[in-house]
C-alpha cells in the first residue's frame, strides 16, 4: 500500500499542460506513490493516448477511461475507488506539484502521527509557466475555513477519513473540495500545515485560478451551500452569504435560537474627548450608540465607575440606557483587569461583552454575531474589526511576531484595505484578540481567573486570550463586528519593560510561533526575503522548459 | 484606603495564579528540557574526547591545572 494516492480527474486538458502535471508527479524526490487518473470521458483523442501512454511507462499510474461525461465529482469519485494509498493527495488536471511537495507532506505527517489532513502554501503559473500570487497561508484555523476555502492547494487527507464521509458529494459540485475539507476536518484529530509553497495552480481561461467567479459562477454558489451544510452540521446558528463583490470570500449571518443575557461590561473614569470635532463624554456616547444602533435584546449594561461619579452624569447615563444600566464604583489606583473583574461579579449575563468607554457601535447585530461564535462551546473568545474615527483599521487582529510581543497588524492602513489574502474580510483564529470590544462566556471567564490583576495596564487581554488558549478554546477575530475606537483616549498606552517580561516569562512557548501567521509573512505581509526565495525557486524549477517542450 | 475585593473576585485572583504559575513551570521545564537536550551531545563529544586523550597526557594535564 502506497503512502499517497494522487487523485487526479481528467477532461480534455492541453497536452502541454497534462504533460507538465503528470510530469511533475513523476519528478517528486518522495517514490511511495500512485497516481490516479480517471478521463472523464474527454472528447479530445490526445487524453487517452497520452494517459495510456503514462500508464505503460511507470507502474504507479493507474488510469481509467469513463464511458460517458459525469462531470468533476463523478470522475473524483472514480479516481477514488481506485486508490490504495494511506492518505489522498488531490491534484487537478491542469496543476503541478513542486518535485518536493510529497516528500515534505511525509515529512510532516511523520512528525504528526495523528494528522488526518495537511496543507500546504501554493502559487499560481500560468499557461507559459511564468509563477505569479504565492499564498503563504497560516495555520489551522477553522473560523476562517468557515467564510474562505484558504486551505485549497495542496491538499492531503487520511484515505479511511475520505471513506467514512462518503468522498466528494454530487451535490456541491464545483465546490466538492471545500466540503470535503470541511466533513474530514470536523472528525480530523489534526490538522497539520506545511508552510512551503508545495503546489502550482494553473491560471487558464477556464480555471477559479485564472478568471474567479467569472469561471464557474456555480462554483461560488455550491460553495455558500457547503459551508451552510457544515454549520448545521457542527451547531454554529449561522446563514451563509457569498460576498458579491470579493470572489471567495463568504459571510456568516446570525439565526440565534436563543437569545442570552449578555452582560456589557465597561470600566469607565467618565473623560471626554472630541469625537467628530464635538467634545463627548466617552461613556455617554458609548452607551447611547450601544442603545440605539444594538438590535440585540437581552442584554445589561454594567459600567464600572472610578469612585463615586458624577450624579450629573450618572442621571444622563439612566437616561440613555434605563433600567439596563448598573453602577459599580471601583476605589483605588487604576486597574483596569481589577475593574473587568468587579464588573463581571456584578454582572448576571451568560455572555460577557467586555467593551472599553471610547467605542461606537457600527454594526447593528454586533452582539448577536459575538452571541453566534460562542454558541460553539470550544471558542474562548470574539473580537471584532475596529476603526479609527476616519476609517482607517486599528484592530483586525494581533499577532505575536517579534519574539512573543504582540502588535496590531494592519493598525492605520487605508480604509479599503482588504489585507493578504483578503483576511481583513474573513473570520480567523488568531492567539489573542483586544479586551476594548471582546465578547467570552461567563464560564470560560470563571474557569480562568478572569482578568489578571498583576497586569492593571497593559497585556491583560492578552493574558487572557492566551489562558483561554491553555483550555483548548479558540480565540475568533470577526470581521463583520464593527466599531469605531477612539483609542487611547481611555488610558496610557506605553508598555513597561516588567509588563514585557511578565508576558514572555507566562506565554513565550505559546507565542513564539504565532500560528496565525506564516514564517513568510512579517505585520501580515509577504517578507522581501520570502518573496524573492520563492522567485528564486520558481526559476530552478525549470517549469518553462517543461512547458515549451509540450 | 486599600480596596475591599469581594470573595468571587479573590477566586477569580487565585484562579488566574494557579494558572500563570502553570503556564510558568510549563515554560520553565520545556527550557530546561531544552538546554539538557542540547548539552547531551556535548557531553558525549567530551566523553570521545577523553578516551581519545592517552592516559599519561591526561595525568598530566590534571596535574598542570592542579586537579591531580
Amino acid at each position: 500500500m502506497p503512502l499517497f494516492s494522487i487523485v487526479t480527474p481528467v477532461f480534455d486538458t492541453p497536452p502541454d499542460v497534462l504533460t507538465a502535471m503528470l510530469g511533475s508527479v513523476r519528478a517528486q524526490s518522495f517514490e511511495d506513490w500512485e497516481l490516479c487518473l480517471v478521463d472523464d470521458c474527454s472528447s479530445e483523442p490526445h487524453v487517452g493516448e497520452m494517459l495510456e501512454r503514462a500508464q505503460r511507462e511507470d507502474p504507479r499510474i493507474k488510469a481509467v477511461r469513463r464511458s460517458e461525461n459525469g462531470g468533476i465529482v463523478a470522475a473524483s469519485n472514480d479516481a477514488l475507488a481506485l486508490a490504495e494509498g494511506e492518505f489522498i493527495a488531490l491534484l487537478d488536471h491542469d496543476d503541478e506539484l513542486h518535485p518536493k511537495a510529497l516528500e515534505r507532506v511525509a515529512g510532516a505527517l511523520a512528525a504528526s502521527p495523528e494528522a488526518d489532513y495537511a496543507y500546504s502554501d501554493e502559487d499560481k503559473v500560468d499557461r507559459a509557466g511564468h509563477p505569479s500570487g504565492p499564498f503563504f497561508k497560516p495555520d489551522w484555523s477553522p473560523e476562517r475555513m468557515r467564510t474562505q476555502m484558504y486551505t485549497c492547494h495542496l491538499s492531503v487527507m487520511r484515505r479511511s477519513l475520505v471513506a467514512e464521509v462518503g468522498g466528494f458529494d454530487p451535490d456541491f459540485e464545483g465546490s466538492q473540495d471545500w466540503d470535503l475539507v470541511l466533513k474530514v476536518t470536523e472528525r480530523a484529530r489534526q490538522v497539520v500545515h506545511v508552510p512551503e509553497v508545495l503546489y502550482h495552480w494553473r491560471t487558464l481561461e477556464t480555471s477559479t485560478a485564472g478568471s474567479g467567479e467569472e469561471a464557474k459562477p456555480w462554483a461560488f454558489e455550491a460553495g455558500t451551500r457547503a459551508v451552510q451544510a457544515h454549520c448545521e452540521r457542527i451547531g454554529l446558528p449561522a446563514e451563509v452569504e457569498r460576498d458579491l463583490e470579493v470572489p471567495g470570500v463568504y459571510h456568516l449571518r446570525p439565526r440565534l435560537q436563543r437569545e442570552p443575557l449578555v452582560s456589557i461590561v465597561i470600566p469607565t473614569a467618565g473623560g471626554s474627548r472630541e469625537v467628530r470635532f464635538e467634545q463627548v463624554v466617552l461613556i455617554e456616547h458609548c452607551l447611547r450608540s450601544i442603545v440605539e444602533t444594538s438590535t440585540y435584546g437581552n442584554y445589561e449594561i454594567v459600567c464600572v465607575t472610578d469612585g463615586e461619579a458624577d450624579p450629573a452624569l450618572i442621571d444622563r447615563l439612566r437616561e440613555i440606557a434605563g433600567e439596563r444600566l448598573r453602577l459599580v464604583p471601583f476605589e483605588g489606583p487604576f486597574n483596569f483587569s481589577a475593574k473587568i473583574n468587579r464588573g463581571v461579579v456584578h454582572s448576571r449575563g451568560e455572555r460577557l461583552l467586555l467593551l472599553n468607554d471610547d467605542m461606537e457601535v457600527v454594526t447593528p447585530g454586533w452582539i448577536e454575531r459575538m452571541v453566534m461564535y460562542l454558541e460553539l462551546e470550544e471558542i474562548g473568545a470574539v473580537g471584532g474589526r475596529l476603526l479609527f474615527e476616519d476609517g482607517r483599521p486599528q484592530h483586525v487582529g494581533i499577532l505575536f511576531e517579534n519574539g512573543g510581543y504582540p502588535g496590531h497588524i494592519y493598525r492605520g492602513f487605508s480604509p479599503d484595505f482588504r489585507g493578504y489574502s483578503n483576511n481583513v474580510l474573513v473570520a480567523q483564529n488568531y492567539l489573542a484578540v483586544t479586551a476594548a470590544c471582546l465578547m467570552t462566556s461567563r464560564q470560560a471567564f470563571d474557569e480562568v481567573g478572569g482578568f489578571s490583576t498583576l497586569l492593571p495596564n497593559n497585556y491583560n487581554d492578552m493574558d487572557f486570550c492566551l489562558k483561554l488558549r491553555t483550555t483548548g478554546r479558540r480565540v475568533v477575530y470577526d470581521p463583520d463586528t464593527v466599531l469605531y475606537h477612539f483609542e487611547s483616549s481611555s488610558r496610557d498606552s506605553e508598555v513597561a519593560d516588567w509588563e514585557k517580561q511578565l508576558l514572555l516569562d507566562r506565554w513565550l512557548p505559546l507565542t513564539i510561533h504565532d500560528p496565525a501567521t506564516n514564517p513568510n509573512l512579517r505585520h501580515g505581509l509577504p517578507r522581501i526575503s520570502a518573496g524573492l526565495r520563492w522567485r528564486w525557486s520558481s526559476r530552478r524549477r525549470g517549469r518553462r522548459k517543461v512547458l515549451s517542450r509540450g | 484606603m486599600p480596596e475591599q475585593i469581594s470573595p468571587q473576585e479573590e477566586v477569580l485572583r487565585l484562579r488566574d495564579l494557579l494558572i500563570a504559575k502553570e503556564a510558568e513551570l510549563g515554560a520553565l521545564r520545556g527550557r530546561v528540557a531544552e538546554l539538557e537536550g542540547g548539552a547531551a551531545p556535548l557531553a558525549m563529544v567530551g566523553l570521545r574526547l577523553r578516551s581519545l586523550l592517552p592516559s599519561r597526557i591526561r595525568s598530566l594535564l590534571m596535574r598542570l591545572f592542579g586537579r591531580g
